[in-house]
């Protein structure tokens, strides 16, 4: 995804081919034979444990040089940057805490709503990009278990391409 | 030297997107000249398309005598690799044509004495098509686009071209 990340260059990924991928892997994941709640939430589930897996080894390959964490505080931050960067090719815009385990995370131009638009009404297409959050959710919950922290993460979006991670830190 | 309009194929022969630069043609005592604020867009069914016809029945008509001169040409035209069917130009408007591997038809009307606009649809189709169309997963492939990104970006392109009026 990035080539920060290795020492070889040839062995690169077009970016397209990723992009189309993700698109796939959601609408894939929301076909079923019946249109239930729970099916929706079944594939959100799916998507979100993908996501999860993904996490935990992106993180190990970025924090290989790195020195440990000093507190929570700082894995989040390192997430806003360096991990957030290795993904999306730019940082979090805006990180907001109530220092007691809740954490707020904004992206103002969300790199995969770049691109979605439609004729719809903005709450039709905000519940439609809802669907493409469960993937991001889960690498953010995943990286912060693999560095030692236990969370939750829920997404947001309002109008893209703006959107926002809610992570809350489980008590220790 | 301006663009007049612009229709989009998809491969089973429906017309996608329909954008028009000048006002509607309906009757003799309309107004002549066109002001360069005026676009007509769409694929409604109710539409008109530039002459005046329903949007449906000109873009079929347009289709077919895009096809059945793309097929001439190729058949005339003996050497392999070479690209075929490109522009025809009357003395009232220049039509240009342009083709993707996927099946996909830029049709483009311009003044007469354009330039190729090859590069240009070239342009529209790798940056606009492609980035807010294939890309875009709130978008159905071969349906009509109706898509606000697309729109703009288009609109922005068209404008920015130096035989735009």
């Amino acid at each position: 995804m990035s080539a920060i990340l290795g020492q070889d260059d040839r062995r690169l990924v077009a970016e397209s081919a990723f992009d189309l991928l993700v698109l796939e892997m959601v609408d894939v994941m929301h076909k079923s034979p019946t249109e239930t709640e729970n099916d929706k939430e079944a594939a959100y589930f799916k998507l979100e444990s993908l996501g999860y897996r993904v996490g935990m080894a992106m993180v190990e390959r970025i924090t290989r040089d790195r020195p440990r964490f000093l507190d929570t505080l700082d894995a989040v931050k390192f997430i806003c940057k360096d991990y957030w960067i290795a993904l999306f090719k730019k940082q979090i815009d805006n990180l907001k805490t109530n220092h007691r385990g809740v954490y707020v995370l904004t992206d103002n131009n969300f790199r995969w709503f770049l691109r979605m638009s439609s004729d719809g009404s903005s709450a039709e297409i905000s519940r439609q990009a809802f669907a493409y959050l469960a993937f991001p959710c889960g690498l953010i919950r995943g990286a912060l278990a693999n560095l030692g922290v236990a969370s939750v993460v829920i997404a947001e979006v309002s109008t893209i391409p703006q959107c926002t991670f809610q992570i809350k830190i489980a008590k220790a | 030297m301006t663009i007049y309009n612009l229709y989009i194929f998809d491969r089973h022969c429906k017309c996608v997107s329909f954008t028009s630069w000048t006002k509607p043609r309906t009757t003799a005592t309309s107004p002549e000249s066109s002001s360069p604020g005026d676009v007509t867009q769409g694929t409604a069914k109710g539409a008109i398309g530039a002459t005046g016809m329903s949007l449906e029945e000109e873009a079929k008509l347009v289709y077919g005598v895009v096809f059945s001169l793309r097929n001439l040409v190729s058949k005339l035209n003996a050497k392999p690799g070479s690209e075929g069917f490109i522009s025809y130009r009357t003395n009232a408007y220049k039509l240009h044509y342009f083709e993707t591997p996927t099946g996909l038809k830029f049709v483009m009307n311009t003044d007469p004495h354009m330039d190729s606009m090859r590069d240009a649809l070239r342009m529209m189709y790798s940056h606009i098509y492609v980035e807010y169309v294939t890309k875009n997963p709130l978008q159905r492939l071969d349906g009509p686009i109706e898509n606000e990104l697309f729109r703009n970006n288009l609109q922005k392109f068209v404008r920015s071209l130096p035989g735009f009026e």
